[in-house]
């Protein structure tokens, strides 16, 4: 029983970091029906970019989380106006093609940076722990999952009741509509984007305490498990992608349990299958709000 | 040949793709160094894929991505087959062509049931190679990581082993060749025409009375039984396959880079982009160093991206547009 309740508690907190990732992936969708797969690249470096800063100016990732999320921010915006945009009218799988390049281009920037081999970031608390209702959660994830939490509850928000929020999800129900409402779809399109990778980057910063990194981590272990979040959340879904990255969460340390931990990405993969069996346009039926 | 038959644009890229193997062979009878060999083989394997590709993945307009699934699941069975049962390699060939065809007929049946997006399609495709890499990884009877190994110790025909590479390099570009014709078969069947139509205007196509996905149906079935059939060769000419080698995502991406440079819905395009982009890839990788590939990395990531900007419908849509001046054709 216990081992079941702290499985489950890891899956949970994962699950929080992975509707982090998946929501910016699901917004991209949503406005401009592109699949980046480059998204977790970006994961990647916000990862390293937490420990350069931590190994060269000391400065604690709790901190640098700040810049490193307009940093992403920043550079998604560049990779959309640069090579995304213009493919925008292209067929579907030259775009796909297209975010598969950057994120080999992006892969090997990293690797050029911090070589191919596993590097951590060793805080002082790294392995703390503490114990709530008889399971033992370290510190560091439960910050990141209540971070993550917050943040996409936050950008809910953001998007349910800014002006730009709202162009936003109006782009992504209709981009011809929202056009003729004024809105600046490619401007729109450009803040996406770079919010939508900025978050990755986010996501990387708060995790990069918990977890080895090396340049293809993102890759290996969160890009398909974000494609299956997506899509059990209905591609474009906000809400969906925060959902369903709870449940993925813990079915992988559910299913991590049962299977043992070789099979642990067996889990996300076979529940792709099974909810393009059951739910093939996801939890909400195709809507996107 | 006629002026006639050259004329038609699918009858000029089969004559035209097959003086290409043919002047192959011939070049290859002369390669001096086994290293050149090496790469000509895996060029015209790359080709045969890619060209096998556009079956699917160009002429229906599928977004079948994730097509490595194919490749490997004959890779693997003939490494197996052949290793733990002893199946002559020669029948391995049509048994993984069959398996793999059994496979993409399953995923299309669990795909295009419901009419499923593209994106999903193309998603699911991507994650379904990784599937079956983590069941292999964990399969204990396959070898898991380590994977199967062949031995050769001398030039056997009928084993398909040689110590030689040249062989190799002339059943490569038969079954490139035959690659090729089946393709072209496909264009200039009614097939080739239903499969025009579904992939222009699926619903129109439906209107005129094609069931559009019994049409894409049987090209994911076609494309995906060649890719399968060409797996099974690539295990017996690598001698050696691992899970994560064969089904590598990098891999998969490389193998359709040249139809999508080349022309998805062309023969000369997958065939020449192939044959000029993998000798390109494997000629930098080895100037570039091999263990730390980050350059590599970073300038092939450029080079798919900008090509792919460039030329959004590939090199062989001036080709035809060409051949349309140079023939009169309208």
């Amino acid at each position: 029983m216990e081992v079941i309740l702290q499985s489950l508690a890891l899956g949970l907190l994962q699950g929080g970091v992975y509707a982090l990732v998946a929501c910016g992936l699901t917004l991209i969708y949503g406005v401009m029906k592109v699949v980046n797969f480059a998204h977790a690249e970006f994961l990647t470096l916000g990862m390293y970019l937490a420990i350069a800063a931590w190994q060269l100016a000391g400065v604690s990732p709790y901190v640098s989380v700040v810049f490193i999320f307009a940093l992403a921010c920043a550079l998604g915006a560049a990779a959309q106006a640069l090579v995304i945009r213009p493919a925008l009218k292209h067929p579907q799988i030259n775009q796909m093609l297209i975010t598969i390049g950057v994120s080999t281009m992006l892969i090997g920037a990293m690797q050029l940076a911090w070589g191919p081999n596993n590097r951590v970031l060793n805080l002082a608390w790294s392995g703390a722990t503490f114990e709530l209702g008889g399971v033992r959660l370290s510190y560091v994830r439960a910050i990141a999952f209540l971070a993550a939490v917050l943040i996409a509850a936050g950008f809910w928000l953001f998007l349910k009741h800014t002006r730009t929020g709202m162009a936003m999800r109006a782009a992504s129900q209709n981009p011809v509509a929202a056009r003729l409402m004024g809105v600046s779809v490619q401007r729109v399109n450009l803040i996406t984007f770079g919010v939508g990778t900025g978050l990755a980057g986010l996501a990387g910063a708060l995790i990069a305490p918990a977890f080895f990194v090396n340049p293809t981590f993102g890759t290996d272990y969160f890009i398909l498990a974000a494609f299956v979040i997506v899509v059990l959340g209905t591609m474009g879904n906000f809400v969906g992608a925060l959902l369903g990255g709870l449940i993925i969460g813990v079915a992988e340390g559910l299913g991590g349990l049962l299977l043992g931990p070789a099979l642990r990405q067996m889990v996300s993969l076979a529940l792709f299958v099974v909810v393009l069996l059951v739910l093939p346009r996801g939890l909400f039926r195709g809507k996107v709000t | 040949m006629p002026r006639r038959f050259l004329s038609d644009w699918r009858n000029w890229q089969l004559a035209v793709a097959m003086a290409f193997v043919v002047a192959a062979g011939a070049a290859g009878a002369f390669a001096g160094s086994d290293y050149f060999l090496q790469i000509m083989v895996l060029a015209a394997i790359y080709a045969a894929v890619g060209t096998a590709w556009t079956i699917s993945g160009g002429l229906s307009g599928l977004l079948l991505l994730g097509y490595i699934s194919f490749f490997g699941l004959g890779a693997y069975v003939d490494g197996l087959l052949y290793t733990k049962f002893g199946v002559n390699p020669w029948l391995c060939m049509p048994i993984a062509f069959a398996a793999a065809g059994l496979l993409a007929w399953l995923i299309a049946l669990l795909t295009l049931r419901f009419g499923l997006s593209e994106d999903y399609f193309a998603m699911f495709t991507v994650a379904l190679s990784q599937v079956l890499k983590y069941i292999l990884l964990n399969w204990e009877f396959a070898g898991r990581a380590t994977g199967v190994y062949l031995t050769v110790v001398k030039d056997d025909f009928a084993t398909l082993s040689f110590v030689d590479r040249r062989p190799y390099l002339y059943i490569a570009l038969a079954l490139l060749a035959i690659v090729i014709l089946v393709t072209w078969a496909v264009q200039r069947s009614r097939l080739g025409y239903y499969l025009a139509a579904v992939r222009e205007n699926d619903q129109a196509a439906e209107a005129l009375g094609i069931d559009s996905a019994k049409v894409k149906t049987k090209a994911i079935v076609l494309s995906g039984a060649l890719a399968g059939m060409i797996g099974a060769f690539y295990t017996q000419f690598a001698t050696f396959i691992d899970p994560k080698q064969v089904f590598s995502l990098a891999t998969n991406f490389e193998m359709l880079l040249g139809p999508v440079l080349g022309g998805r819905l062309s023969i000369v395009g997958p065939v020449f982009g192939a044959s000029f982009l993998k000798p390109l890839q494997d000629l930098l990788r080895g100037w570039l160093g091999g263990e730390a590939d980050a350059l590599y990395l970073v300038l092939y990531g450029a080079v798919l991206t900008v090509g792919i900007l460039v030329l959004p419908k590939g090199v062989a849509a001036y080709v035809e547009a060409w051949h349309r001046r140079r023939y009169g054709n309208p």
